[in-house]
Formats: structure tokens, C-alpha cells, sequence
């Protein structure tokens, strides 16, 4: 049944919870133990019904629409006894847009196939109201008159179909094989946008059209001894974009909405594909030490003809993308002492990007921040690890480590944002924990980060010159973490425990070479405490609370030089945003049995999300800017449900699910797009499901 | 009471006179005591004797499952895990016996290495090459933590219950999943191993070697190469987006403009204040509606070779 709605007990519980019922403990007959030791197939049928149409908790579900819904479920799972061979059948939501199919038969121990088909359908929760017409195709139609602020309304809406099949074979020696391919649909649109300044500019609701396909085929070979495991293979994996390009019609000639002549067509994401060769592997040295390793060859390829022809001159129809990536780990894993274990490992990974350059934006101004050229990026990782942990008296364990990350990466003559070639960052761990106790568990870790690099590199504008300066990107500047993290487990009583988990997390960002702005440090908070308690053999409870804060503070200039000075006046300040996040949410579950054919149960969920966007001035005087207004997201989930067993193979189930969601979200406020477009985020929602099913269980 | 006992002992005096009697008559031999049965899987009498339907009727339940396929020779039986247990299985008395050799539950006494090695003596190839090496190994996180063996729906390998399992330990992600912008994980669709290897040493857990290239299992339009390309894009999609779920659509950790300000010098109109202006065509509207990206929709990368203003940043 549909997950987010009903969250149903697993069948093989319920069907447990059945047999149970309807058998004595001490009067089991012979027969009977064929309920427990045999597999179980079951059919539910059942419906549903929402009472409106539920925006957000209809963006995956498959029920978005007020009414009514069959139900259909279905798990087959034969096994002959005599040859070990299954037959199982799983269907899930069937009927419904979200729904789930597998079929698999396979002999264990020898051979198996199985087919899997699944739909993920997506509608966006905005409500939007449009004159732009043929959504979904690959040319759009602009509306007339142009705006048009009464339009129809549209449903932004995506669905991939993903079908996936599998052979594995057991072969002789200790190989074996495996194929899988995996064929997805995806069509439907979602919201994109065409934007440029000027009178006849603005901002245009220009859906992208999703047709595309995604093809991923894997064989693996597979070798599996005692000490000595290896698997080997390759992985195809092919991107088609059946729209490779959205055109416009009815576009303004003159006025409104006329700016956009040379935004027409807008390149769409082109095909591509890649090819991987693949080994891995694992020898136990010994019975406490063990070696492994992984490599891997990839070939990323783009070859797509462009959607417009380059500027006269460049030969070429497409890019010729070529993106080579080389991927290894080695690992070692060892107990020399019965109380020391250690772990050592190092990775590496080279993605070049082998894709050539070719000028392509033949006359870029001076002050431009690129000189022409397409910019292949290429990256190299270079990672290790090592880690000790000591077992010391009355369950206590020790860990120490120390981690290492270098990243590598290319850049261009002429760039638009600080560069850095080589970043470089050492981690430092240290862990007690208590893993063995029947009371009261624990650990608590303490990690220090410390990431710096090479020198700056300066941006540098078309004509040489260096331009602004004034920003290091947030993942090279050199940055401080400090991460403890604390976790207990105690169980005062046998039904009763408890689990606090505190973990903080404190982020100082550098000087960077006199890159002042950006992000200046962030710090993340989580409380959470949990507890279960198993209050008879009937009836069992859950509870938890959790909390939590993240933190940045980021600071920018209204408007630098080209050269990167900021006027630092009261007209154009430094000024600094103070970015939080609060999060506050509880649980509550009951679960419990009334009588020998009736379960009970209910879960409760509530969550609040509070955004803050704090905007101060540096800028000695200046009032500007002012704090932007908090936002926030309050969910609360509420199911009941309820079983009675008809007979021993059974049994109605009811289900009470109410959803409520409340925003106070301004992102799409007062704003129509220059078409005429508008967008709504519905402030609130309230959703109610009820839904009414049989099962019927066999062996 | 006292009355009924007196019955009771003169019933069994008599009973036992009866068989004295009657051995004495017939002088049959006494027949061999008929070895236990086994319920499920081959030499589990040696503990199902005692943990039978009536004891422990979830024990049984194996049967329903892969390790209880017996005509697959591979397949275990009860000592295969537990170890012969002889103590436990010698146990005299009537007071409780000492536990299995090996035992899972929440109060086991065996280090997880030793839990970790049961099922690895089966379980060692294929995805599980790498477990010793990964951070669940070495956080005594063992198969049993999350995996139910004895019964035929292990929470853990179903997609739509797989999460409440991983969230035993990962609180965050918990509440991250049913944010606004989201993964459909609730909803059942996705769940937490779509882009994990729980079994893996990878860096994150990631499927794949790295984050991109687990992104681009689902997302591949996102792969390129392009024209042009966006360094972080190229780099680690999570350096922008929280996949766990966001109040920013889409997943984004934080919105525009901040997020692009904290790369982008603060020329031109970069560095403008988070304003919330709605008016179309201009630079300043940067916080409403998409924000920047009313602009500059093709974040991730433009095939358009033509012109270098609008290709050049993302606008084509």
C-alpha cells in the first residue's frame, strides 16, 4: 500500500500476529509448523479515498487527486522444496502512478532472472497559472496577448518508468555471473526559466520539455573462494535527450517580451555515455587481517551535434567531449594484537578531461571573465587513511585516525572566481566507546579538520588584467572543523531504553589570502533523544525528540569594482547575511494487540522548520540591508490504524491518515513572470485518507 | 487440597505397581529412544529439541527465508552462526543455561567482529569485498544491527521501510527526508542504499566512487561534458544541494543568492543585497521566485557554442 499514507505493517508480522491468534501456543499441530517454516504469499485489495486535491503529499504518491483509489497489493513467494526454487512475485501500489513490480524465479545456489518495473511520478506542488501554451513539447508557445495574466492553470509533472532486468548464474570453481540492464523513461517538465535585462527582457515561465531516456547495462563476473574474493565487469551507462533543444514561438516581434530573439533555441542537456571496466577484490591475509583493493577505467563521452552551428571559422559540429577517469583504492584491515585492530587505506581518482579546446565566443570583450575557450575541468583526488582502535578494560575502546584529502584541479587563463590548484585538508579523529554493555553503551568522538592549499591564483579578465579578488569559493577556502559527536544507549530496565545522540559541529573559514568575503563560519547542532519501551507482550511504545541549528554567516560587497574594490560606502556597504536553519520534530508510535484477532496502532509526527535570514550591515553607518521576514514549514503526520483477523488467513485492516502542512514560504509572493505567469505556494494543506483492505494469506 | 494430593500419590503408586507388573509379564525390551527430529533446516534438532513451535515459534521462521532453502547445499543450519554451543546445549539444572557460543541480540557478549564473521564465512564476496574496511565495520556496527535473519521481510531490504531501520542511528536524516524538497524516500520510492553501500568503503558510504558519479546513476543529463561548465558542478554536486532533503527547493543548502555568493566576487550585480524585489528584468530581483536562476537556468552546464555572454553564464 502506498507508503507515505499508510505505512503498512509488514505482512509477515501481521500474518505472524494471525497464526498466533488463531493457534494455542501449546497446541501446535504438526501442520501448523508449516505456517511458520514456509514461505507466505498474501493478496490485499483494498480502497481509498482523499478528501482533496493534496499538492504536497501527492507530489510523489501517485494520489494527488481528490476521490477515490483501489488498492492492490500482491507477494508471491513459492519455493520448491525438493529443488530450492522460488518463485516470488512482489506488487506494490499496482493501479496507482507510483506503483511497484517484481517477478523473479531463480534456483538458489545455481540460477535466477528477474524482471522489476517501477513508475516514480513527480507533480510539482506550485500552482501555476499560465498563457504559455504546448508545455511539454520541445517548442513552446508564447502567450498572446503578451502578458497574459489569465492564463489556465498547469500542472508542472515528471514520471520516470524504470524497468530493470537481471540473469545471475552460479558457475562452477566459485564463479559467477551476473547481467543487469536498466531501461528508464522519463517525459513531463519542470519549471526553467529564460531571463535577460532591458525593457523588452525579463524573467519568462519556460518550461523545459523531459523526454529522455537513461540506459545502464552491468555484467559482472564474479569469483568468491574462501581467502580470495574478486569481481570484475563493465557498466554502460547512455544518456539520450530526445528534446536536445527548446525553441520558441509567438514570441513578441516588437516591445514586451521582444529581448529574447537570440534565446531562441536554449541548448537542452545533450546525450552522452560511458563505458567502465571494473575489478575488485578483498584476500584475507590471515583470519584477522584481511587486503583489498578496487580499480576502475571509465570513458565519459559527449558527442551531440549542437543546436545552433559555432560562429563561422570553428569547424566543429560538436564538442567531442572526452572525459577519462581513473579510479583505484587499496585497503588493509589487521588485529595484530586480540585487543588492536588498525585500518589503512588510500584512494585515488583522475578525472581528465580530455575534451579539446576549441574558441568558440570568438570576440569576448576586454573585461570579459572568459577569453573564448571552453573550460574542460579535470580533477584529481589523491586520499588516505589511517586509524587504530585499542579495546581497553570494561568494554572501552579507544580509536585514533588521522585522514588526508588532496584534490587537484585545472584551471583556465582566464577565469571569473579565485582559484586554487590544490586544496588540501587533514582529519583528525579520537573516539572512546562502549559497545558491550547490556546497560548502558556510549561513544564520544571528537574530529578535527583543517583544510588549506596551494596559493591563491587571482582571477584574470580577457585583457590580462586581474579582476576581483575579494571571494574564496567555499570548497577551497581554507576552513576549520571541529566535530564532537555523542551518543548513549541506556537501558535502565529490559523494556525500557533510551538513545540521546548530541552532535555539534564548528566551521572557521580562513583569511585566504585577503579573500575576506564569503562564508566566515557556520556551526550545525543536533539533539535528539529516543525512547522505546516495550510496555507488555501486547503493547509496545516509541517516542522521540530531536533538535536541531545550523548556522553560517557569509559576508559580500554590494558592488565591487571590476577590479574588486568595494566602495564600502553607505550606498554600497559590506554587508553580512546571517543564515540559520532551526529544526524542532517529535515522534510518537503505539503499537499493541486488543485481542486475540484485533492490533491496534498509531503514529504521530511533527516537524518545524524555521528559517532565518539576518542581513546586517559591516559598513560603519549604513542601514542597508535589512533583515529579510523568517520562514517557516510545519508538517504533522497522524496515522491510526487497525487489523482484525477474519480467519487465520485473514484479515481487514483500516487505515485514519490526516497530513497538515502550513508555510509561511514568500519565495513565489507578489511575483508574475513577464509573460503574465503567476506561481503560488499554497500557505496550508490538509489532507485526510481513509482507506479499507482484505488480505488473504497462503502458504 | 490434602485430599486430593493422598488421591494423587495412590494414582501414581498404583501406576507404577501396574508397570512393574506388566514389565514383569510381557519381558519386552524397552525401545531405543527415537532421536529428535529436525523442524527446519538439517541438525537443527540439535536446538530445536528445546526451541521448538512452543519455545521459540520465531526461531522457526528462518524456514521462510533463503537460509532456510535446504536443497540449496550451501544453506546453514542453527550451529552454522551460533557455534555448537556445547555448554548451552549440555546445560543441566534448572537454573538458566550459559548463552550460545555466538549470539546477536542487543545484549551480545561477542565482539562484533566475531558476529561480523559468521556471516561473512558465507558472505564475504561479491558487494561485501569491502565490509571490513568501511565505516559501519568500524563502528561495531554488524550484519544483525540492521539485518532480521529470521524472518522472511527483513525491514532493512525493503524499499519502503529501509529508512526507519538506518534511522535508528541517523537522526538527522530522520526529519532532513520529509522537508519540503525532498527525495522520494517517504513516499517509498527511493530509500536510503538507492545511493549507499552500506556494505562498502567507499567515502560517504557513496554507491558509487564518488558522489557525482552515484548522482549520475539517476541524474546523467547532469554528466556532460558541456561547453561550458560549472567548477563545483564538475566537482561534488553536494557542495550545493543536500540530498537528504531541503526547505530550499531543490535540496538546496542554502538559496540563491547566498549560495551563489559564497563563490562569486561581487562585481557587477553579484554582490547585491538579498532584496525582495519582484521586478522582472532586473538584476536585483535575486532572492524571489528562482532567484539568480531566473537567469541563469543552466546552472549545471550549456552546450551552446554561440555567443559569450548569455552561453557563458548558463543563461542558454
Amino acid at each position: 500500500m502506498n507508503t507515505l499514507l499508510i505505512r503498512t505493517i509488514p505482512v509477515s508480522l501481521m500474518a505472524a500476529a494471525v497464526a498466533m491468534a488463531f493457534v494455542p501456543k501449546r497446541a501446535i499441530a504438526a501442520d501448523d509448523i508449516d505456517a511458520f517454516t514456509k514461505p507466505e504469499s498474501s493478496v490485499t485489495v483494498g480502497v481509498g479515498n482523499i478528501n482533496h486535491d493534496n499538492r504536497y503529499f501527492g507530489q510523489y504518491s501517485g494520489m494527488h487527486k481528490d476521490g477515490l483509489y483501489g488498492l492492490l497489493d500482491v507477494n508471491i513467494a513459492k519455493r520448491n522444496e525438493d529443488t530450492g526454487t522460488w518463485l516470488l512475485i512482489n506488487g506494490r501500489n499496482l493501479g496507482l502512478d507510483n506503483l511497484d513490480f517484481r517477478a523473479e524465479h531463480a534456483r538458489q545456489g545455481d540460477w535466477g532472472y528477474f524482471l522489476d518495473y517501477s513508475q516514480t511520478p513527480r507533480r510539482d506542488p506550485l500552482e501555476i497559472k499560465t498563457g504559455v501554451t504546448e508545455i511539454g513539447n520541445s517548442t513552446l508557445r508564447m502567450p498572446t496577448p503578451y502578458p497574459n495574466t489569465n492564463g489556465v492553470e498547469e500542472n508542472l509533472k515528471t514520471i520516470r518508468k524504470t524497468t530493470n532486468l537481471g540473469f545471475s548464474k552460479i558457475l562452477s570453481g566459485g564463479f559467477d555471473f551476473q547481467v543487469n540492464f536498466r531501461n528508464e523513461e522519463k517525459d513531463g517538465s519542470r519549471l526553467f526559466a529564460r531571463g535577460t535585462t532591458g525593457a523588452t527582457g525579463g524573467f519568462e515561465f519556460t518550461p523545459e520539455p523531459i523526454n529522455s531516456t537513461t540506459r545502464i547495462f552491468e555484467g559482472t563476473l564474479g569469483y568468491t573462494a574462501d581467502k580470495f574474493q574478486l569481481t570484475g565487469g563493465y557498466v554502460g551507462s547512455f544518456y539520450n535527450n530526445h528534446n536536445p533543444a527548446l525553441n520558441f514561438t509567438n514570441s513578441p516581434a516588437a516591445g514586451a517580451g521582444s529581448g529574447f530573439g537570440t534565446f531562441n533555441p536554449m541548448a537542452l542537456p545533450p546525450d552522452n555515455q560511458s563505458h567502465q571496466l571494473f575489478v575488485n577484490g578483498g584476500y584475507s591475509l590471515s583470519p584477522t587481517s584481511r587486503a583489498s583493493f578496487k580499480f576502475a577505467q571509465s570513458r565519459v563521452t559527449q558527442e551531440n551535434n549542437f543546436v545552433l552551428a559555432p560562429a563561422a571559422g570553428i569547424a566543429r559540429s560538436d564538442l567531442g567531449g572526452q572525459i577519462d577517469i581513473t579510479q583505484a583504492q587499496a585497503s588493509f584491515t589487521a588485529k595484530p594484537l586480540p585487543k588492536l585492530s588498525v585500518l589503512a587505506n588510500v584512494r585515488y581518482e583522475d578525472r581528465d578531461d580530455e575534451t579539446p579546446v576549441v574558441k568558440y565566443f570568438t570576440a569576448p570583450a576586454a573585461t570579459a571573465t572568459t577569453d573564448g575557450n571552453n573550460e574542460p575541468r579535470s580533477i584529481r583526488t589523491l586520499a588516505g587513511k589511517l586509524e587504530a582502535s585499542y579495546l581497553l578494560p570494561m568494554g572501552f575502546r579507544a580509536t585514533g585516525g588521522v585522514e588526508y584529502d588532496e584534490k587537484t584541479r585545472n584551471t583556465s587563463a582566464v577565469r571569473a572566481v579565485s582559484f586554487r590548484r590544490k586544496t588540501e585538508e587533514n582529519s583528525y579523529r579520537l573516539e572512546l566507546r562502549r559497545s558491550l554493555s547490556e546497560e548502558l553503551n556510549g561513544s564520544v568522538a571528537y574530529i578535527r579538520s583543517e583544510r588549506d592549499g596551494s596559493n591563491w591564483q587571482t582571477t584574470v579578465l580577457n585583457n590580462g588584467t586581474t579582476g576581483s579578488n575579494l571571494v574564496a569559493p567555499l570548497h577551497l577556502a581554507d576552513r576549520t572543523r571541529d566535530k564532537i559527536k555523542v551518543k548513549f544507549d541506556w537501558a535502565p530496565i529490559d523494556p525500557l531504553s533510551f538513545q540521546f545522540v548530541f552532535e555539534n559541529s564548528d566551521d572557521d573559514y580562513g583569511s585566504n589570502q585577503g579573500r575576506r568575503n564569503g562564508l566566515q563560519d557556520g556551526r550545525a547542532t543536533l539533539y535528539s533523544l529516543d525512547a522505546t519501551w516495550t510496555i507488555s507482550d501486547k503493547w509496545k511504545t516509541s517516542a522521540w525528540v530531536m533538535s536541531t541549528d545550523t548556522r553560517a554567516t557569509q559576508r559580500t560587497c554590494e558592488a565591487a569594482t571590476s577590479a574588486g574594490v568595494c566602495p564600502n560606502t553607505l550606498a554600497d556597504p559590506i554587508w553580512e547575511a546571517d543564515l540559520r536553519s532551526l529544526g524542532n520534530a517529535l515522534g510518537f508510535n503505539l503499537q499493541g494487540k486488543v485481542s486475540s484477532r484485533i492490533d491496534l496502532g498509531a503514529d504521530f509526527q511533527y516537524s518545524h522548520d524555521k528559517m532565518k535570514y539576518g542581513q546586517t550591515s559591516v559598513t560603519v553607518g549604513s542601514t542597508v540591508p535589512s533583515d529579510l521576514p523568517n520562514t517557516y514549514y510545519k508538517l504533522a503526520t497522524t496515522r491510526l490504524y487497525g487489523t482484525y483477523a477474519l480467519e487465520k488467513n485473514s484479515s481487514l485492516r483500516l487505515d485514519l491518515v490526516h497530513l497538515r502542512q502550513k508555510t509561511d514560504d514568500w519565495t513565489w509572493q507578489n511575483f508574475t513572470y513577464s509573460d503574465g505567469t503567476r506561481v503560488v505556494r499554497k500557505p496550508s494543506e490538509s489532507t485526510v485518507f481513509i482507506g479499507a483492505s482484505y488480505t488473504y494469506r497462503f502458504n | 487440597m490434602k485430599f486430593l494430593r493422598q488421591l494423587f500419590m495412590l494414582s501414581a503408586a498404583i501406576g507404577l505397581l501396574g508397570a512393574g507388573s506388566g514389565a514383569a509379564l510381557a519381558a519386552e525390551p524397552a525401545k531405543p529412544k527415537e532421536a529428535p527430529k529436525d523442524i527446519v533446516l538439517k541438525g537443527d534438532a540439535k536446538c530445536t529439541t528445546c526451541h521448538d513451535e512452543a519455545d521459540a515459534p520465531e526461531i522457526l521462521r528462518i524456514g521462510k527465508t533463503r537460509h532456510g532453502t535446504t536443497a540449496d547445499k550451501r544453506t546453514p543450519t542453527c550451529t552454522s552462526c551460533h557455534g555448537e554451543s556445547e555448554k548451552h546445549t549440555n546445560h543441566k539444572g534448572s537454573d538458566k543455561p550459559p548463552k550460545p557460543e555466538i549470539t546477536f541480540g542487543k545484549n551480545s557478549k561477542n565482539e562484533a567482529s566475531a558476529r561480523g564473521e559468521a556471516c561473512l564465512t558465507c558472505h564475504q564476496g561479491g558487494k561485501r569485498i569491502h565490509w571490513q574496511g568501511g565505516v559501519h565495520a568500524n563502528q561495531d556496527v554488524t550484519c544483525t544491527s540492521c539485518h532480521k535473519i529470521h524472518t522472511a521481510h527483513d525491514k532493512v531490504r525493503s524499499k519502503d521501510a529501509q529508512a526507519e531501520v538506518c534511522f535508528t542511528c541517523h537522526k538527522e536524516q530522520r526529519t532532513q527526508i520529509s522537508r519540503p524538497s525532498h527525495h522520494p524516500i517517504p513516499e517509498g520510492k527511493m530509500n536510503c542504499t538507492s545511493c549507499h553501500d552500506v556494505h562498502g568503503d567507499n567515502p560517504k558510504m557513496m554507491a558509487k566512487f564518488s558522489v557525482n558519479d552515484t548522482c549520475y546513476t539517476c541524474h546523467m543529463e547532469k554528466r556532460g561534458p558541456f561547453v561550458r561548465t560549472h567548477q563545483p558542478v564538475q566537482e561534488d554536486c553536494s557542495i550545493c544541494h543536500n540530498p537528504h532533503g531541503s526547505t530550499i527547493t531543490p535540496m538546496l543548502k542554502a538559496r540563491a543568492p547566498f549560495s551563489c555568493q559564497e563563490c562569486h566576487e561581487p562585481t557587477s550585480h553579484r554582490g547585491n543585497v538579498a532584496s525582495m524585489q519582484t521586478t522582472t528584468a532586473s538584476t536585483s530581483t535575486n532572492l524571489i521566485a528562482r532567484g539568480c536562476l531566473n537567469c541563469h537556468t543552466q546552472i549545471h552546464g550549456t552546450n551552446n557554442p554561440r555567443s559569450d555572454t548569455s552561453e557563458r553564464t548558463f543563461r542558454k
